[in-house]
């Protein structure tokens, strides 16, 4: 990762901080992390990387205390993970952030942190993509 | 980065994977119902402590435990059962509870709310209040039963109502289910009455007969098309073919069973106890080595004899436990699981007639002469077959006490009862020998 993350974060992220949905129930099951949403009564299976993202993001956040994980410090984790650069793991990480915020797995504070920055949950038409492009260039 | 699953499909990533997502803790024995087909004897095994309750709460979290079940007995009745789900839920379980619902007035709803409890499952018994008092024992508990169903509901909980369906009470499933419908609950109806857990086995007479078991399966049939009429054609469930390499249930593969003293069993009706959590091990790390419990865990539809051979399969839902009940043997055919199984088969083939006289309760395996017409046959016991009762005899409990000649205990053994693992102790009798 050659750009530290908040070099390109849009500003609304800069202080923005995550953690758990303390109403939600979670746990690694075979190497994928499984989040019961009792209010949506609905289960979600992370994949491999939502996984790790989720056990740094949940971990970070105890540490942290009730406040939460700083978000671009998690960016940076993820990108140095997956040697991605800021923009692309900005992108990803907070369109899938925004998607667990939406099923009510996640909090953010604020609370519209990732709405402001033009990231949408995944698969709902959203500035996200152009957003990080004019941040990229 | 997210799918999502239902209950069922998470469970069976961790069947898969062998990862014991599951976990139920009694943590109370004791009830303030006295319901007629209650398995259960209250106020002899001991209760642990609200620190031990909490260190296998700790233990089960450390292990991967995702859904933790607490029941009793009535879980409510304990002074500390606060404490206990506000432990279980700052250890990120999804906590289900199992109760009757009498003491959940707004008070304790609203807690559960808060705490973000996954489901309530509450035991109704009927939908005509004396019908489900006089199941009960408890003059009102109808009315307050569904106040606390209608209370959690309100507060946006997942209520499953579970419903015993016995002689007494066939006509109230249409209603129950109903009721269920009006306020959002899930209904979870189960037409089998077990033995008690001393092994007698009198409850066993509110079990429904075959002409009402096929009434209340074809209420169900019907009840379960009506709700599929309204789904995705692709969401209907498969049919179960119940291969021989398959598994009759997940019994020791992906959940585990804590007694209110702390003995760890597969699940809360098998006859057999894989250690104790005083031990300084979690439930888990005593499921995972135990010999018996990976034997348990192995066993598939191949091993059962009798079952392995008989045409019924698919159509059958057989259970370790209650064939540990019924035929003293958790790998025999035994007559109400071969009841349930032809009134399916008769449902699904719309017909059922004899190539010869089978006499009453015909009990399996069956040979499928062609659609409609079945034969009894037989099996053979094999080398390996021995040999696995030779080494697991605790999987045919009544062929195996040594009691003192002259115990009630050992009357129960000579009439073929189960007995209780802890009255055989109390008795001072040992259940590990063969005679
Ligand atoms: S043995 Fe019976 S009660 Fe136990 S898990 Fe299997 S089907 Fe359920
Ligand atoms: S119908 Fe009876 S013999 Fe056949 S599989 Fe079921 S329990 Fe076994």
């Amino acid at each position: 990762m050659n750009a530290h993350a908040s070099d390109t974060l849009p500003g609304a992220l800069l202080a923005a901080v995550v953690r758990p949905n303390p109403r939600v129930a979670f746990r690694d099951i075979a190497g994928q992390v499984v989040v019961v949403v009792p209010d949506a009564r609905k289960v979600h299976q992370l994949n491999p990387t939502g996984s790790w993202l989720w056990r740094v993001l949940s971990e970070e956040a105890r540490k942290a205390g009730p406040a939460g994980a700083p978000l671009p410090e998690l960016l940076r984790s993820f990108g140095a993970h997956f040697g991605l650069e800021a923009p692309a793991a900005a992108a990803d990480v907070a369109a899938f952030l925004a998607t667990l915020q939406q099923e009510g797995a996640l909090e953010v504070t604020p609370s519209d942190a990732l709405r402001q920055a033009g990231y949408a949950p995944a698969g709902e038409p959203g500035a996200a993509e152009a957003e990080v492009a004019e941040v990229a260039s | 980065m997210t799918e999502v699953l239902s209950d069922l499909r998470a469970f069976k990533l961790a069947t898969g994977a062998h990862h014991f997502a599951s976990a139920t803790i009694e943590i109370a024995d004791r009830c303030n119902e006295v319901c007629v087909h209650c398995y259960q004897i209250q106020g002899q095994k001991g209760e642990m402590d609200t620190a031990q309750v909490c260190a296998v709460i700790d233990r089960l979290a450390d292990a991967g435990v995702l859904w933790l079940t607490l029941s009793g007995g009535e879980a409510t009745l304990r002074r500390d059962f606060r404490d206990i789900v506000a432990h279980a839920r700052s250890r990120h379980f999804a906590v289900r509870l199992m109760s009757n619902g009498l003491r959940i007035d707004d008070n304790l709803a609203d807690f559960l709310a808060e705490q973000a409890i996954a489901s309530v499952q509450i035991s109704l018994y009927a939908m005509t209040p004396e019908v489900h008092d006089r199941t009960t024992g408890v003059p009102g508990s109808f009315e307050k039963t569904t106040a606390a169903i209608r209370r959690l509901r309100a507060r946006n909980i997942a209520v499953d109502v579970a419903m015993t369906v016995m002689q007494h009470n066939v006509d109230d499933v249409t209603p129950l289910l109903a009721f269920t419908a009006e306020v959002g609950a899930r209904p979870s109806i189960s037409g089998h009455v077990f033995a008690k857990e001393d092994g007698d086995r009198q409850t066993e007479a509110l079990n429904l007969d075959q002409d009402r078991y096929a009434r209340f399966f074809a209420d169900l049939q019907s009840a379960a098309e009506q709700q599929s009429e309204k789904k995705a054609p692709e969401e209907a469930p498969p049919p179960a073919p119940n291969p021989l390499h398959g598994r009759p249930c997940q019994v020791a593969k992906a959940s585990v069973h804590v007694e209110a003293n702390g003995e760890v069993r597969a699940c809360a009706l098998f006859n057999h106890t894989f250690g104790k959590v005083d031990t300084g091990k979690g439930p888990v790390e005593v499921m995972r080595e135990s010999e018996d419990a990976a034997l348990l865990g192995g066993l598939t539809w191949g091993h059962i004899v009798g079952c392995r051979v008989c045409d019924l399969r698919p159509h059958c839902h057989r259970c370790f436990a209650n064939a540990q009940d019924e035929a003293g043997d958790a790998l025999a055919p035994y007559a109400s699981a071969c009841a349930r199984a032809l009134t399916v088969y008769e449902h699904q083939t719309g017909a059922l007639a004899w190539e010869s006289p089978p006499g009453d309760a015909p009990t399996g395996p069956f040979r499928e002469v062609e659609p409609g017409v079945l034969a009894r046959t037989e099996d053979t016991l094999s080398a390996e077959d021995i040999a696995l009762r030779e080494r697991a005899p605790w999987l045919r409990p009544a062929r195996n006490l040594a009691a003192p000649a002259g115990s009630p205990a050992a009357a129960r053994a000579r009439e073929g009862f189960v007995p209780a693992t802890r009255l055989a102790r109390s008795a001072g009798i040992s259940t590990n020998q063969s005679t």
